[in-house]
């Protein structure tokens, strides 16, 4: 922690919950905001960020960003993927367990705490597996994995091989009062497919996932909820159908979140058109009227949070035909300047994108967010009509494989404080 | 309809630099296709088959999925027209052994071809490889996955046209598995940009794509109604694999049910023709007798081929010559 003073001036404090909507100047010593509000001419600081037509924000908080490491150091490392998340405005990710090994031992939750504070960037929480290997057959020892702080568990979208064995993991997750992450997909019903079964899933002949491979599975899932008490958190939901059931499950009051991932809510089956690879994605982009509702269910408060599904892949992964190619997208430091966008085209306010973004997340994993006197300086500056080219030089991310790569985007990150540190600075 | 791969096929002349779907041509390109291919027709009884069209090309077959009769007979057309044509069968497995398809193509593109005929299990393999892998390289799509099989889309066209004349007159009925049909596919966009008034799919719910209302077409699911008085029916092929995903019970009720009958085919015209891409499963998709009698066109098909595919061979081939030549 750092031992200076921080002054953040000229700026335009934005924090809904906390109920900021200002131009004022904030004070940081010791990590903490200590002054909010005029900072009299002769205060003077250790480090002044001059915020000058930027809005500040408590740091970002993503659900889902997939590390490629360890295993997969190829696609990314904690170092380069944490670095890219606070060139994003994220102060805090949580890190999905589909690595090599699989995080379903306290050892791998070690190995990337570790990791990541030597990469000292960003807070890195990782998500533990519900089964071992993320097989779907035994269940991890996970009060092994709350010992060690995973922030929750999750079999992603791999199968559990009986509806018995997914509710006794829920039941006995619930025992340990443990938050579970559920990505519903019958995978049969998914048929290995790549795309939306859709218009463009006809039109080009890939293998489509229907709809209902994601609201049979959300189905079962929310009776399961209902009947073992799990606070469960459904992460990625990608059809309108599913926007409905949630705000259903939320109506009769059982203790269910819901997040959409970034391209769910900007993207649909047409950008496909190309066979670009950069859309091959899991949950696919769906149709429009999908995203219709999806933006809805955030616009009404259904869905709780924005996360980045982040997935760097290196070049090879995604420069082979359409269905062979990997799934994802690298995301996490486009996530601003493209929901930037929707803002502009009215499609959301930025009050709600950043309550999606900050406290959405905050609530679901359990943890305090805010700009308020008192609390760890976790902070997000950006100028959002600053205009910039994204390239393959100025991104952190090892993987490059995004729609906006050498693109004009408007709206970026200046700064981005975690712990009263700035640990990014365009 | 999709104008996703004009750019990709069509130089700024409009001409044909690449053929890997019917999808973003237009009828005049259609139209040219089958007037040339029909000055092709007749070659094969000349005592020269052979026009220097090609002369000093360099065409290589690449097929990642077996084929016999289109390989050969686009072995053939190159013949004709006097290129040098290489055969690659490269497995998928061989390729998966370390080699990737783009390091495949650079180093065949190194060796100074001057056009990829290309066949591959996915989608979207053709274009892949005319935009990012070989884009100074023609590329044929003769077959990617699910997504589209031109040449043979334009083989039947040039087949339907020399035995009913006048598209627009026309009732063309695709019977069977939509879903899994590039050839399906390609003949759906052709028809419709050649003017077919009407296009009709049979088929149960579980062969047809969805969101199939979206393409020029009406849809049935029983023979009767939906061969009442086409005057084109073609019958496409059934895997078995599509019984283990339990898409239909079995070949038994499937012939049951959309088997072209000589009692089926009689809701259709009188001079109806039938067609099929080939290779037949007979008492499956098609009543032994029909396939032999003079109303199919299977075998004729096949006679359309090599003249349509040197067509496209030499089409394409000729935009690449135009492009040297100063402006």
């Amino acid at each position: 922690m750092t031992q200076s003073t921080i002054l953040i001036k000229n700026g335009k404090i934005v924090d809904s919950t906390n109920r900021l909507d200002c131009h004022d100047s904030i004070i940081i010593e010791n990590g903490k905001i200590t002054i909010i509000g005029d900072i009299p001419n002769t205060f003077t600081a250790d480090q002044t960020i001059d915020a000058t037509d930027c809005i500040i924000s408590p740091g970002f908080i993503d659900l889902a960003t997939h590390l490629p490491e360890p295993g997969m150091e190829q696609k990314g490392t904690i170092l380069s993927e944490t670095r890219a998340a606070v060139a994003g405005g994220f102060t805090h990710i949580c890190c999905t367990p589909d690595l090599d090994p699989v995080i379903d031992t306290a050892a791998v939750v070690n190995f990337i705490h570790d990791k990541a504070l030597q990469a000292d960037s960003c807070h890195v929480y990782p998500i533990g597996a519900l089964t071992k290997k993320l097989a779907g057959e035994q269940l991890s020892d996970l009060f092994a994995l709350k010992e060690a702080k995973v922030i929750a568990l999750t079999n992603l979208r791999k199968p559990f091989t009986s509806n018995q064995i997914l509710h006794s993991a829920l039941a006995y997750a619930a025992t340990h009062d443990l938050l579970v992450m559920l990505h519903p997909e019958d995978s049969a019903l998914a048929n290995q497919g790549c795309v939306h079964d859709g218009k463009m899933s006809t039109f080009l002949g890939l293998t489509g996932i229907p709809s209902i491979a994601e609201t049979v599975a959300l189905a079962r899932d929310l009776i399961l909820v209902k009947e073992t008490g799990i606070r469960a958190h459904f992460s990625q939901i990608s059809t309108a159908r599913s926007v409905e059931m949630i705000a259903q499950a939320k109506q009769q009051g059982l203790p269910v979140t819901a997040d959409v991932a970034m391209q769910q809510l900007l993207f649909t089956e047409e950008d496909i058109n190309h066979f670009d690879t950069n859309f091959h994605l899991s949950p696919p982009v769906r149709a429009i009227e999908d995203r219709d509702a999806l933006l809805h269910g955030i616009n009404t408060g259904i869905i709780d949070a924005i996360c980045s599904n982040h997935r760097p892949h290196e070049w090879s992964a995604k420069n082979i035909p359409f269905a062979a190619s990997a799934k994802g997208m690298s995301t996490l430091e486009t996530i601003l300047p493209s929901l930037v966008k929707l803002t502009l085209d009215d499609k959301i306010d930025l009050n709600t994108l950043l309550t999606c973004l900050t406290h959405g997340p905050a609530g679901i994993i359990g943890k305090t967010s805010g700009i308020k006197i008192g609390n760890l300086a976790n902070l997000c500056i950006f100028n959002p009509t600053l205009s910039w080219n994204y390239s393959a030089k100025n991104s952190f991310s090892q993987g490059k494989n995004s729609p906006f790569l050498n693109q004009h985007l408007t709206g970026r990150v200046t700064h981005t404080l975690v712990d009263g540190k700035t640990v990014y600075a365009l | 309809m999709q104008n996703a791969v004009t750019n990709v096929q069509l130089n700024q002349h409009g001409q044909l630099r690449h053929f890997l779907s019917i999808d973003g041509l237009n009828k005049t390109l259609l139209e040219t296709l089958l007037n040339t291919a029909e000055s092709f027709i007749g070659m094969d009884e000349q005592p020269i088959k052979k026009v220097p069209l090609l002369r000093g090309k360099t065409i290589v077959n690449l097929f990642f999925e077996n084929s016999t009769r289109t390989r050969t007979t686009f072995e053939l057309a190159a013949k004709r027209l006097s290129a040098d044509i290489l055969n690659f069968n490269i497995s998928t497995s061989a390729t998966t052994k370390g080699e990737s398809l783009f390091d495949t193509l650079q180093n065949l593109e190194a060796m100074a071809s001057d056009m990829f005929i290309i066949r591959h299990p996915d989608s979207g393999a053709a274009h892949f490889i005319a935009k990012s892998v070989t884009p100074n390289i023609a590329i044929i799509n003769a077959g990617d996955g699910r997504h589209a099989h031109p040449t043979q889309a334009m083989l039947d066209m040039l087949s339907i046209r020399r035995h009913k004349g006048d598209f627009s007159k026309l009732t063309v009925a695709i019977v069977g598995d939509i879903l899994h049909s590039r050839v399906a596919r390609s003949q759906i966009q052709a028809l419709a940009m050649l003017g077919v008034p009407e296009i009709r799919v049979i088929g149960p719910k579980t062969l047809l794509p969805k969101n199939i209302e979206l393409l020029p077409i009406k849809i049935f699911h029983q023979m009767e109604a939906g061969l009442s008085d086409a005057d084109v029916v073609i019958m496409l092929r059934l895997q078995k694999e599509r019984m283990q995903l339990s898409l239909i019970p079995s070949e038994h009720e499937y012939y049951q049910c959309y088997g072209l009958t000589k009692q089926k085919l009689a809701y259709a015209k009188p001079d109806a023709i039938v067609m099929h891409p080939g290779p037949i499963n007979r008492g499956v998709e098609i009543e032994s007798s029909i396939a032999d009698s003079p109303q199919s066109m299977i075998l004729k098909q096949v006679n359309c081929s090599v003249p349509m595919r040197m067509a496209i061979l030499a089409t394409v081939m000729s935009s690449y010559s135009e492009k040297s030549k100063p402006s």
